[in-house]
């Protein structure tokens, strides 16, 4: 039973989030109608911009991916997880979670396929599989937003962005998977 | 910062492969480095420039001037250091309000054009300013209220509460969110920039 309203509740509200979009962008062009604009040639326009973006964004991303890959297939990675993993349990991270918690930052495909390995072999309601699941949807790939956001401007020294953002990341899985244990059962 | 994070990430990887015997991982990784960047900025290229067309639209026909007039002032507090009639003002509002509805990808065209602009009131060029920082740490804080994808996993993955994780997750994403938020006051009040 909770689990047919679990899944309407779902369906309702994906397609809450649709039409949603479908009205704002039903709106900016009806406004742009209305207002005489020459929506195309405005679109046109902005796109030019958005290339532009990308174009100046191109260097820095393939540098982030390149490094990444780099950094994967190495086995660098594993070896970093492999010297973590016993400092999560310190803070109440599940030790299956805690390669996705450093892979989180760094690479989104990476996170969800090991995501799915994890709810396939745990059990998407188990308190590991529940972990992964809320790790997954509440984090972030930090390190291509910063390269994201950052690249397109002159801007090299970032300053305190990097480590409050993991930090910011790293309290939310901490009290994340705290708050299952506390209410959901799961040691 | 990125160019140290890059050196790093690429010199422990070589010597890694190098100790464990693992050498000839590396060129193809390199390879596969650069084709996933290349097909990322191409749907990037994509997605980007829809968005940024539409936002022209909506530059143009003055709806963006109608959402600043009714959220500026609330975003404002956010961003004192950005005075309003500024056009990178207009773009965090964008970006920010995008973040909350959940649309990504309004999200990275606007924070884009926001730090492109928020660069122009910057003192120097190569040194990120309070403003542009407390944007990025809000654009990688903030949480979706339905992450699509991962309910979409567990629900495939046969779970029978798929949404059971909503809380928690909506829980510790504000605490999250007001511990960033206290910690960039913190450090900009011992030295503002």
């Amino acid at each position: 039973m909770a689990h047919r309203k679990a899944e309407i509740l779902l369906t309702v509200l994906q397609s809450i989030s649709s039409v949603f979009i479908t009205l704002l962008l039903l709106g900016i062009l009806t406004m742009g109608f209305l207002r005489k604009v020459d929506c195309f040639s405005a679109f046109k326009q902005g796109a030019w911009e958005g290339a532009e973006m990308v174009v100046k964004l191109f260097t820095n991303l393939l540098g982030i991916f390149v490094a990444i890959q780099v950094f994967k297939e190495s086995g660098a990675l594993t070896y970093l997880i492999y010297l973590l993993r016993p400092c999560f349990s310190l803070f109440g991270i599940p030790e299956e979670v805690a390669p996705l918690v450093l892979m989180r930052p760094i690479s989104g495909s990476a996170s969800l396929a090991y995501v799915q390995d994890i709810l396939q072999s745990y059990g998407p309601d188990s308190y590991v599989g529940r972990a992964a699941s809320m790790i997954m949807g509440s984090t972030e790939t930090i390190f291509y937003t910063l390269t994201v956001y950052f690249g397109a401007t002159t801007i090299t020294k970032t300053r305190h962005a990097l480590w409050v953002a993991c930090m910011s990341d790293f309290v939310n899985v901490v009290t994340g998977c705290f708050l299952l244990r506390r209410y959901m059962g799961g040691s | 910062m990125l160019s140290k994070v890059w050196i790093v990430l690429m010199l422990l990887g070589m010597l890694v492969a190098l100790l464990s015997g693992k050498a000839d991982a590396i060129l193809p990784a390199m390879f596969e480095g650069g084709k996933k960047g290349i097909s990322f900025c191409l749907e990037l290229a994509g997605i980007l420039a829809i968005w940024t067309g539409l936002l022209k639209i909506a530059e143009k026909s003055g709806l963006v001037n109608f959402i600043v007039k009714i959220i500026g002032p609330v975003i404002g507090k956010l961003f004192p250091a950005v005075p309003k009639s500024h056009p990178a003002f207009s773009q965090i509002l964008l970006n920010m309000s995008a973040n909350i509805l959940g649309l990504g990808n309004v999200a990275t065209p606007s924070g884009i054009k926001a730090m492109q602009e928020m660069q122009k009131l910057n003192r120097s060029r190569e040194v990120a300013s309070d403003s542009m920082i407390r944007l990025l740490v809000f654009n990688t804080s903030i949480i979706q209220l339905i992450p699509g994808t991962v309910l979409a996993l567990r629900s495939e993955a046969g779970s029978k509460t798929p949404s059971d994780i909503l809380i928690p997750l909506w829980i510790s994403g504000i605490l999250s969110f007001l511990v960033s938020m206290i910690v960039l006051w913190l450090i900009e009040r011992r030295k503002s920039y």
